[in-house]
């Protein structure tokens, strides 16, 4: 063949290539993701968000362009990325925790699928679970009550607590009804609480900290991303002050703290996959009901439990879902 | 067989009837026969789609039950038997809920009750447990229904208005035993329910009692506290009585952008739940659809069939009668030996033998007329040769005596003394006696033959027949040396006297002739009824062989010695014509030189008329003095012939040439007594009109005669009509003088 034909058949075939990779182009879905905390933090939660996206037929490389915002443990930050994820006209904005409220305020024509810790009514997100009625919709982690199952299963733990110190993060705009929830929850097991704010990692150690100086017993932290991405930290200083740590969500417990009870969190964000996927082909967030977690499930590290010299009772190893050795 | 059609030409619109006909009725029995299959398949179909449809709803029933007893058999593993109620017994029951919490993850909370129904121990995933609060749970529907090893079941509660729990509660057989009751989250049933294949895109739910949707293979959709009781397929469900057979399914319109659905129900007992089962109406329907068009495809095929099977049908029905179309066709066409061969067996057969026989007939009839045709012609040209062969004889015969005729009047010239000249005008008038004789005989024969003699029978006595022949040929008798003998007679006979006259006359003249020696005896006998007249001679006799042919013209017997007195031949024929005209039989007895005997038979008459009929006489001599006669034609010759013997009978002859003549004279003033006129007279003119004419002129009715060469039935017809007598020509003139005579005397 001549070196002209050979360009010729090269060029060709070129053409044709381009044209079909752009005949094959897939339609590109764009989801929006923004978080409280840092990258660091909140990419494990992130990709088991892609995980439940990959298996519903969302691939990154291929279908799939996924914003993600971090918001630093910020509260203004949260609100400007939140405006700016926003303007970038996702088809569906994946909001954490409390960055559902800020996105919220950004716009209410968008999809809007949260996964928030508490209640979605009570913080002004939908008119009720059933009927959502906003473009708002998502999975509520329960923590308003968790926080007082977990009080319960760690006095049922450790029966000679008397004083809790509850951890929970200054930023979560619901933090008053969690804070009082806590409280009630103590007060009708007979127990004290003392309230701690921890939002970022900084502030968290500032509250470990304190804990230490303070009488408390153990401690109950909620399960916000903070504190679970510090999960192995906080199990250090568990066991040196032995002070018994728990958390809802599992890894808590398997990187060394007492017990976790909470929702299943791959299983969790694989739920809000589905609710991402709905939206993509056209469901309104407004008729998608807000969903509980399917399972909660109980966590106990007996080593840790050992290490703290905790004798767990035969009846809260009996609902565990998973012992850890 | 070849046809005679051309090509070009249709099979015939019978051929297209036929498969028009055979065609119609097989597709519209097939499409009868097809649309009332089609009709009852599709019933019977549609009846299996519904009974599979009710089956699928039956078996999601059955697996939800499934679920919800397999819930039910881990509360019952939970109970805890005995009131002891001590801490024992409380960690017991604690035990045993811990234990179902975790084995059953669909049990959000489970309260262990004591044989009161008070709460011992409650165990919950999201609320505080309770140990020893007492509550009592005796109340609870639940409870009350779960008596004596019973399962009790509560209604349909919404935790946080969205997701749908039902409370299950079960108890021991034994009294002791308490009850277990626990809080189902009916989420966990959505993957039972998703589970449930309908076909490839249908689904199931379950809804509650008041229509409630508690489960959906969607967990999502169950959580939407929506209440589908308005739903067609919902409410056929809700409103099924208890325990009767399941309605038919509902068909569900499109419903937004989804397809047309069947729904069916299954009641989820003791529960009280529906269970709905929907599929695509294209889907479920599926085979049913396959199955019509299967059937469409080959009603169509058997209809093409049939029009195929129809137009060959047809052709087998029509090729018999196209083959007696193109039979009778051919016939038709001249070819009568064309046979139609059908071999069938049946009504067409038997019609096509009665062509075949038609055909044959037609062919012998033509055959036989073809022969008439040439026996006809056979004998016309026989009569034909006869009439040729009577002319030639007759004119041979003729040309005799007018040839001597021409002789004797040549020699008449020359004649200088008056015995000579005498003796030439006897000649003479011999010949043209002979001629006229000739001319009279073949005019009578000719009239005869014409059938322009009319028999007037009448009743008369023989006798003064017997004397008027004897008159007449005694003379002729002597002269020949015989004696001719007449017998008197006084028998009377019944035909006509002139005619049997002639006839006598004849025989008796031609025996005179025939006979050399001996006598003639003419006789009458009486012979029953009726009266044989005998003509007895002692002849030359006629051979057998001869007596066949003496009646023909012509036929004179040889061997007669004297030629002179030999006549023309015509005697016989004539009197063969005349017997057959009055219907008399004649018979000839003879002996070749004895002699002979010609008998005829005539009717017996006892009566004669009053009175002699009116017999011309034929030679009474009379002068008529003056009779005035008026005499026209064309031709001078008969002018002075015929007025020259008038003129010596004593008549004033006045003659003309033409009409105007006449006329003029009679305008002149002359009365003629009697008009005599040729009928072919010059210029066209017609004797009868001119004889009316003149009459007319006359203002008289003069009789009238006629004369003409004419012989024919209209001639003498028209002058009857006329009131004209007719006289042929040539003229005879004792004829003539009877007339004259009559006129005379009238």
């Amino acid at each position: 063949m001549t070196h002209r034909r050979m360009f010729l058949a090269a060029a060709a075939a070129g053409a044709i290539l381009d044209g079909t990779a752009a005949i094959a182009q897939p339609p590109q879905y764009r989801v929006g993701w923004i978080a409280p905390g840092t990258m660091a933090e909140g990419l494990p939660i992130l990709d088991a968000l892609r995980d439940g996206l990959r298996g519903l037929g969302y691939v990154e490389s291929r279908n799939l362009i996924i914003d993600a915002r971090w918001g630093d443990h910020s509260g203004p930050r949260v609100e400007s990325l939140a405006a700016d994820l926003v303007a970038a006209a996702p088809q569906v904005i994946v909001a954490l925790g409390p960055t559902a409220m800020a996105v919220r305020r950004a716009t209410t024509t968008l999809p809007v699928v949260f996964a928030f810790s508490g209640d979605p009514v009570q913080a002004g997100l939908v008119a009720n679970f059933a009927q959502p009625g906003g473009n708002l919709t998502g999975i509520s982690f329960l923590a308003l009550e968790l926080v007082g199952k977990r009080i319960e299963l760690l006095k049922a733990a450790m029966p000679g607590a008397r004083r809790i110190a509850i951890v929970a993060s200054a930023q979560h705009p619901g933090d008053q009804a969690e804070r009082h929830a806590s409280e009630a929850a103590a007060k009708a097991m007979g127990l004290e609480i003392e309230y701690f704010e921890a939002a970022g990692s900084a502030q968290l150690d500032r509250a470990l900290e304190a804990i230490q100086k303070s009488r408390c017993d153990a401690v109950v932290m909620f399960p916000i991303q903070s504190i679970i991405s510090n999960s192995a930290r906080i199990a250090a200083w568990s066991i040196r002050n032995r002070i018994p740590a728990v958390s809802g969500w599992g890894q808590f417990a398997e990187e060394g703290n007492l017990m976790s009870y909470g929702a299943a969190m791959r299983e969790s964000f694989q739920r809000i996959a589905t609710f991402v996927d709905r939206i993509l082909k056209g469901a309104k967030p407004a008729e998608l009901p807000v969903e509980l977690p399917l399972h909660i499930e109980l966590v106990i590290n007996l080593e840790a439990a050992r290490r703290l010299g905790l004798a767990v009772p035969r009846s809260v190893i009996l609902r565990a879902d998973k012992v850890i050795e | 067989m070849t046809t005679s059609t051309d090509p070009g030409r249709p099979r015939g619109s019978l051929f297209r009837r036929y498969t028009l006909y055979l065609a119609l009725l097989l597709s519209l029995a097939l499409l009868v026969s097809g649309s009332i299959g089609a009709y009852f398949a599709y019933q019977d179909a549609r009846a299996l789609v519904d009974e599979l449809q009710r089956e699928k709803a039956r078996a999601a029933a059955a697996r939800i039950g499934q679920f919800i007893q397999s819930v039910e058999l881990q509360l019952k593993g939970a109970l805890v038997s005995g009131s002891a109620g001590g801490p024992l017994d409380l960690e017991a029951r604690h035990i045993e809920l811990l234990r179902l919490l975790r084995i059953a993850p669909a049990i959000s909370d489970a309260a262990s009750l004591d044989a009161t129904g008070h709460e011992r121990v409650r165990v919950s995933r999201l609320a505080r447990d309770a140990v020893d609060s007492g509550v009592d749970h005796s109340s609870d529907p639940a409870v009350i229904a779960a008596r004596d090893g019973r399962t009790g079941y509560g209604g349909i509660s919404f935790r946080r208005q969205s997701e749908p729990h039902v409370a299950i509660a079960v108890s021991g057989t034994r009294p002791d035993d308490g009850a277990v009751i626990a809080d189902i989250n009916l989420k966990f049933a959505s993957d039972v329910v998703a589970g449930i294949r309908i076909g490839d895109s249908g689904s199931a739910y379950v809804v509650d009692a008041r229509g409630d949707l508690i489960v959906h293979p969607d967990s999502g959709r169950a959580l939407r506290m929506v209440n589908l009781a308005d739903l067609p397929q919902v409410r056929a469900a809700l409103s099924q009585a208890k325990g009767s057979a399941t309605t038919q399914p509902t068909v569900v319109g499109s419903v937004g952008s989804g397809p047309t659905t069947i729904a069916a129900h299954a009641t989820i007992e003791p529960l009280g739940w529906h269970v709905i089962v929907e599929q695509p109406l294209s889907e479920a329907f599926a085979p049913m659809f396959a199955s019509v068009a299967r059937t469409a495809v080959l009603l169509v095929a058997g209809i093409v069939l049939a029009v195929a099977a129809s137009l060959a049908l047809a052709r087998r029905m029509t090729a018999p009668i196209r083959m007696l179309e193109n039979g009778a066709q051919r016939i038709g066409d001249g070819h009568l030996e064309e046979r139609v061969e059908i071999r069938s067996g049946d009504e067409l057969e038997a019609l096509a033998d009665q062509f075949n026989r038609m055909a044959r007939k037609l062919r012998d009839s033509h055959a036989e007329l073809e022969q008439k045709v040439e026996d006809r012609t056979h004998q016309l040209e026989e009569a034909n040769r006869a009439k040729v062969r009577f002319l030639a004889a007759a004119s041979h015969d003729l040309r005799q005596p007018v040839h001597a005729l021409g002789l004797f009047v040549a020699q008449l010239e020359d004649a200088h003394d008056d015995s000579a000249r005498r003796h030439l005008i006897a000649q003479v008038a011999a010949s043209s006696a002979a001629v006229s004789d000739l001319i009279e005989a073949l005019l009578d024969i000719s009239r005869l033959d014409a059938g322009a003699v009319a028999a007037q029978p009448a009743e008369f006595a023989l006798q003064p027949l017997f004397d008027r022949i004897e008159h007449a040929l005694s003379a002729a008798a002597r002269e020949r040396g015989l004696r001719l003998r007449i017998r008197p007679t006084s028998l009377k006979a019944r035909t006509d006297p002139m005619l049997l006259e002639r006839i006598l006359l004849n025989l008796c003249a031609n025996a005179v002739r025939y006979t050399v020696h001996g006598g003639v005896i003419l006789a009458a006998r009486v012979r029953g009824s009726l009266v044989r007249i005998e003509v007895w001679d002692t002849g030359i006799g006629i051979s057998a062989e001869q007596q066949c042919h003496v009646f023909e013209e012509f036929y004179q017997i040889g061997g007669a010695p004297d030629e002179r007195g030999k006549g023309l031949g015509l005697g016989l024929a004539i009197v063969d014509r005349l017997a057959r005209l009055l219907d008399l039989p004649v018979s000839i007895r003879s002996v070749p030189g004895r002699g002979s005997v010609f008998a005829v038979g005539v009717a017996r008459a006892h009566a004669a008329q009053q009175g002699e009929p009116a017999v011309p006489q034929l030679l009474a001599p009379a002068r008529f003095e003056g009779l005035s006669v008026l005499l026209i034609d064309d031709d001078p010759i008969a002018r002075e012939a015929i007025g020259g013997l008038l003129t010596q009978w004593g008549c004033e002859v006045r003659s003309s040439a033409c009409a105007a003549g006449a006329l003029r004279q009679v305008a002149d003033g002359s009365r003629p007594r009697l008009i005599i006129c040729d009928y072919h007279l010059g210029d066209h003119e017609r004797g009868t009109s001119v004889v009316r004419q003149v009459r007319e002129l006359a203002r008289e009715d003069i009789p009238s005669v006629i004369l003409s060469a004419d012989t024919s039935k209209a001639l003498r017809e028209a002058t009857a009509t006329a009131g004209l007598h007719l006289l042929h020509k040539p003229l005879n003139a004792a004829r003539l003088r009877a007339l004259l005579l009559h006129v005379a005397r009238s």
